[in-house]
């Protein structure tokens, strides 16, 4: 204990504040995220859409698991849910119907469930193949700008913005090119 | 040489001419459904008639396999792009989205004409309010995002519910950088329908090479392929290979056998003789008979090699030194006629079977037999020279005689095996049948798994269970596939079935389209509903503008047709559920996860024919088997009268037929014991087995006047079984399954045949001697 905080001490002397942060980048803020092997939180998303004259908002609980399920689950003003798993996406509405697509068969879902979930995973390949990445911040305070690159994605979501300290993510934006947007604010489950 | 002699070859080479002549004009098919019962049903006759040449049969399902996926995916983007430029191919499909952008375009632009929920009340103020707040939860769902961009145009959903429809709620197969892939990444998937019809078996040849080719060309990736038509030309192919392989093989073998005990290529080309005469003549009748030769009638020409031959080796060895020819004759006339005469009433009975394929055989064997025993009774005489006589084997009558001496001694070994096979066949009770109608299908077991596991990986529907509904025209064939709708909703909604496929989701009846042209309401009408439902709501004004234009728009649109779905790949799937037949048409309805057939059925009652494609052809299949063993009952008995009627003596006709009728019960219980399942050919074999057989009993049962004469019957009899072995046996080796069987089987009984005859006819031998 004694030792690792001298060592703490002396990296500290050396490598000053300014450096650090330069050295902290992409890779590290991945690397920290590919951590996780399984979460679960809650979020709130507020809608934006120019059809209708007001927000529209809803609740619920988003769960990841190590390599490739995410499931978002909508509790209020319905019980609906969103799963991804590997290449099938499923989406079970409040009246029980069910539909279910493959991913790589829609490019758009496909980079849409991607910006979340290789960010979950922490891989960067997978996420630079949809998107130009940009990143802000510090390891405390961390800003990703996504930039999607494919035609097909282009149509439907001109940016999208993740927010989050050390591993975990707080907020998600989606700018869509229609002018429409949406913003879900993420806290860790209390359960 | 006289005159009489003279006359007697000139007419014999003028009938063989003729029969090369009506052979060189033969039409020769490898069909497979020759070898299927033909059905009796107009339903059954219409699936098989889809099978024949329908889309069914022009699908071809490919699978790239054994190398990276991404590999994979390139080979597949690229036989896809070489086979659409090919005039013979209609479509390819490989979930690259070609032609997809057309099929949404043609739902899309006609979602109104196409929506079965398109009703007058759906457009009224309060369909539209239920609608609008529907859309409004969907707005906040997690899908909302993907939705809304077609809310606008159409709030009361209709391309959601048609694309549940269209798809079914399957999704297609999965993909992998955009094409299709099996669940496990480990093969890339292709659907290729041919324009060319199923049963141009060389022109599917030509496009399976072309593939083939293509793929071997894109890189070291391992193709493999299923489809009717695949199996159709490998089928062709093993057929030819087989009856190739087997008769060269027993050519060969007969020659080898005849050289070495005979010593004379001239005995030997004699012996070939009536063979030869015999087939030619058999192919030309059956090519007269029934317009075409099948493939497999030729491979069965081996069998006629082993069965005919014996007449002459008889005649040969029958002729004494110094005796001619034609002396010998009248001496064994009756015996060869005999024994001719079984075996045609055996093949006889097969002439009254149900599948054309067997009909055909026993065309074949009757005429090859008839003509042979005419040429070994009328031309081999007067080819022999003068002073002909075969030497006598110096080992082979000394070591048979002592066999046949010593051969009563396995009586109780006989009583034995018997007793113990009696005991092994009840035991078995029924499972040694094969109640499955694809035992007598020639394609492979492996072949069919792969096929199987093909198209569960594209997703194909698996035509299990079929409504067919028919109708004068196309348009009423589609209005009576739409009635069915509301009952198959309901049968859904009891849990009968979980969904199904129907013509008229791809184009409505002209009545059907009319009736949602008339429930759109004129447009100030719907701006007035739409007004008063969006009251309250938290949409924006205006945002349903093009709602209103696109519902105007589809009022007064021109109505569908076939033609309006040129360019997509619905169209395909069109014109594989809605078919001509007859003189009318015929709509069909494919259905997924029936749980109740019967109940299903009776809930349908004669609305429309609920076809259960694998109860029905495993229910004919056993129709067939028991017409089969009636046959083979009536052949048997038939040539129990006969034997009974030549030989006019109880005691006589008991030793000929109680060595056939133990062989029968070996040859069953060894053939099981082997683990093979019994199918009607084998049945059929069984009977060839009492046709052949007897010939061999009637032989041992011969009083011959001399010793001398008695060892040369037995030499005769046992070259000439081997002969009939090897004939039958070479067959066996066939992965025809008609071929297989009857090879098999005829093969291990002749030989037992012979056998038994020899262990229980012995004692009476010495009697007569004594």
């Amino acid at each position: 204990m004694r030792r690792a905080l001298t060592a703490l001490v002396v990296a500290l002397v050396l490598f000053p504040a300014g450096a650090w942060a330069a050295e902290w980048g992409v890779s590290d803020l991945m690397a920290s995220l590919a951590e996780v092997r399984s979460d679960k939180a809650r979020f709130v998303e507020k809608g934006f859409v120019n059809l209708l004259k007001e927000p529209v908002e809803s609740s619920g609980t988003l769960s990841y698991e190590r390599p490739d399920k995410v499931e978002k689950r909508t509790l209020q003003p319905r019980q609906e849910s969103l799963r991804v798993e590997g290449d099938k996406l499923t989406l079970t509405q409040a009246d029980g119907t069910v539909r279910s697509v493959s991913l790589s068969s829609m490019p758009e879902i496909e980079a849409y469930v991607e910006s979340i979930r290789a960010t979950l995973a922490g891989d960067l390949p997978a996420l630079r193949h949809f998107y130009n990445v940009a990143l802000e911040g510090g390891r405390d305070g961390w800003t990703l700008q996504l930039n999607p690159l494919g035609p097909d994605v282009r149509e439907m979501v001109r940016l999208i913005v993740i927010s989050g300290r050390q591993n975990r993510i707080g907020e998600v934006a989606i700018y869509q090119t229609d002018g429409d947007r949406s913003v879900m604010t993420i806290t860790p489950d209390p359960s | 040489m006289t005159g009489d002699r003279r006359w007697v070859l000139v007419l014999w080479l003028a009938g063989l001419a003729v029969c090369a002549l009506v052979i060189a004009r033969a039409n020769f098919t490898a069909d497979l459904s020759a070898f299927l019962p033909r059905s009796p049903s107009p339903e059954q006759r219409l699936l098989v008639d889809q099978l024949r040449d329908g889309v069914v049969s022009r699908l071809i399902l490919v699978g790239l396999e054994g190398a990276p996926p991404d590999v994979l995916a390139r080979v597949s983007r690229e036989l896809a792009a070489k086979l659409r430029q090919d005039a013979a191919i209609a479509a390819v499909t490989n979930g690259d989205g070609t032609g997809l952008e057309a099929d949404r375009a043609y739902v899309w632009n006609n979602r109104y004409l196409l929506s079965s929920a398109v009703t007058p009340e759906r457009f009224t103020a309060n369909g539209l309010r239920q609608a609008l707040e529907e859309d409004l939860r969907l707005l906040q769902s997690p899908g909302g995002m993907f939705l809304k961009r077609a809310l606008p145009n159409d709030p009361t959903a209709e391309i959601l519910h048609l694309t549940d429809r269209l798809t079914g709620g399957g999704g297609g197969p999965a993909t992998r950088d955009g094409v299709w892939f099996s669940a496990d990444g480990g093969r890339s998937l292709l659907l290729v329908q041919t324009r060319v019809p199923g049963f141009d078996m060389e022109a599917q040849a030509a496009i399976i090479q072309r593939i083939r080719d293509t793929v071997a060309e894109a890189g070291p990736v391992r193709v493999v392929m299923t489809g009717p038509a695949v199996f159709s030309v490998a089928t062709r192919d093993t057929i030819e290979a087989d009856v190739k392989r087997s008769s060269i093989l027993a050519t060969a073998l007969v020659a080898g056998v005849l050289l070495a005990v005979y010593r004379s290529p001239r005995v030997l080309a004699l012996s070939l003789l009536p063979a030869a005469s015999g087939t030619l003549a058999g192919i030309a009748a059956v090519s007269l008979g029934f317009g075409t030769v099948h493939g497999i009638t030729l491979g069965f020409g081996v069998t006629l090699l082993g069965e005919t031959v014996d007449y002459a080796i008889y005649l040969f060895t029958q002729t004494m030194p110094g005796e001619r020819a034609e002396r010998t004759l009248p001496r064994i006339w009756r015996t060869l006629l005999l024994g001719m005469l079984t075996s045609v009433v055996g093949f006889g009975t097969m002439l009254l079977s149900s599948f054309s394929g067997l009909a055909q055989l026993g065309l074949f064997s009757i005429v090859g037999l008839v003509v042979a025993l005419r040429v070994t009774r009328w031309i081999l005489p007067v080819l022999l020279p003068s002073r002909f006589s075969t030497d006598k084997s110096k080992w082979l009558g000394p070591v048979l005689m002592r066999c046949v001496a010593g051969a009563p001694k396995l009586r109780p070994v006989l009583l034995l095996a018997v007793i113990v096979s009696v005991g092994w066949l009840a035991f078995q009770r029924g499972d040694i049948w094969s109640g499955e109608l694809t035992s007598l299908s020639p394609v492979s077991k492996a072949d069919q798994d792969m096929d199987e596991r093909l198209r569960r990986d594209i997703g194909a529907p698996d035509p299990g269970h079929l409504l067919v509904v028919t109708a004068p025209d196309q348009d009423a064939a589609l209005a009576a596939a739409e009635e069915l709708a509301e009952p198959l909703q309901s049968m859904i909604g009891a849990g009968l079935l979980s969904g199904y496929e129907s013509p008229a989701n791809y184009l409505p009846s002209q009545a059907a389209q009319r009736a949602r042209q008339a429930a759109l309401p004129e447009r100030e009408t719907l701006r007035a509903n739409l007004e008063q439902a969006l009251e309250g709501l938290p949409f924006r004004a205006d945002v349903f503008e093009p709602f209103l234009n696109d519902a105007a728009a589809a009022k007064s649109a021109p109505l569908l047709n076939v033609r309006s779905l040129e360019g997509t790949t619905l169209l395909l799937r069109l014109d594989s559920l809605l078919i001509k037949s007859g003189d009318g048409w015929a709509a069909m309805l494919p259905l997924r996860g029936v749980s109740d057939p019967r109940a299903l059925g009776e809930a349908l009652g004669n609305r429309a024919v609920l076809l259960d494609l694998k109860a029905e052809s495993d229910r004919l299949y056993r129709t067939y088997r028991q017409e089969a063993l009636m046959l083979a009952l009536a052949g048997s008995l038939a040539i129990m009268v006969l034997l009974g009627v030549s030989l006019r003596s109880v005691w006589s006709l008991g030793g000929v037929v109680v060595p056939l009728a133990a062989a029968v019960v070996l040859t069953l219980a060894l053939l099981t014991a082997a683990r093979q399942q019994f199918s009607i050919f084998h049945l059929v074999g069984l009977l060839l087995v009492v046709g052949v057989g007897s010939n061999y009993s009637l032989l041992f049962e011969r009083v011959e006047p001399l010793p001398a004469l008695r060892e040369r019957t037995v030499s005769s009899v046992a070259i000439a079984n081997l002969c009939t072995v090897i004939g039958f046996g070479t067959l066996s080796f066939s992965s025809i399954p008609v071929l297989h069987g009857i090879g098999l089987t005829v093969a291990v009984g002749a030989f037992l045949s012979l056998v038994f005859s020899a262990i229980l006819s012995a004692p009476r031998e010495r009697a007569v001697h004594a």
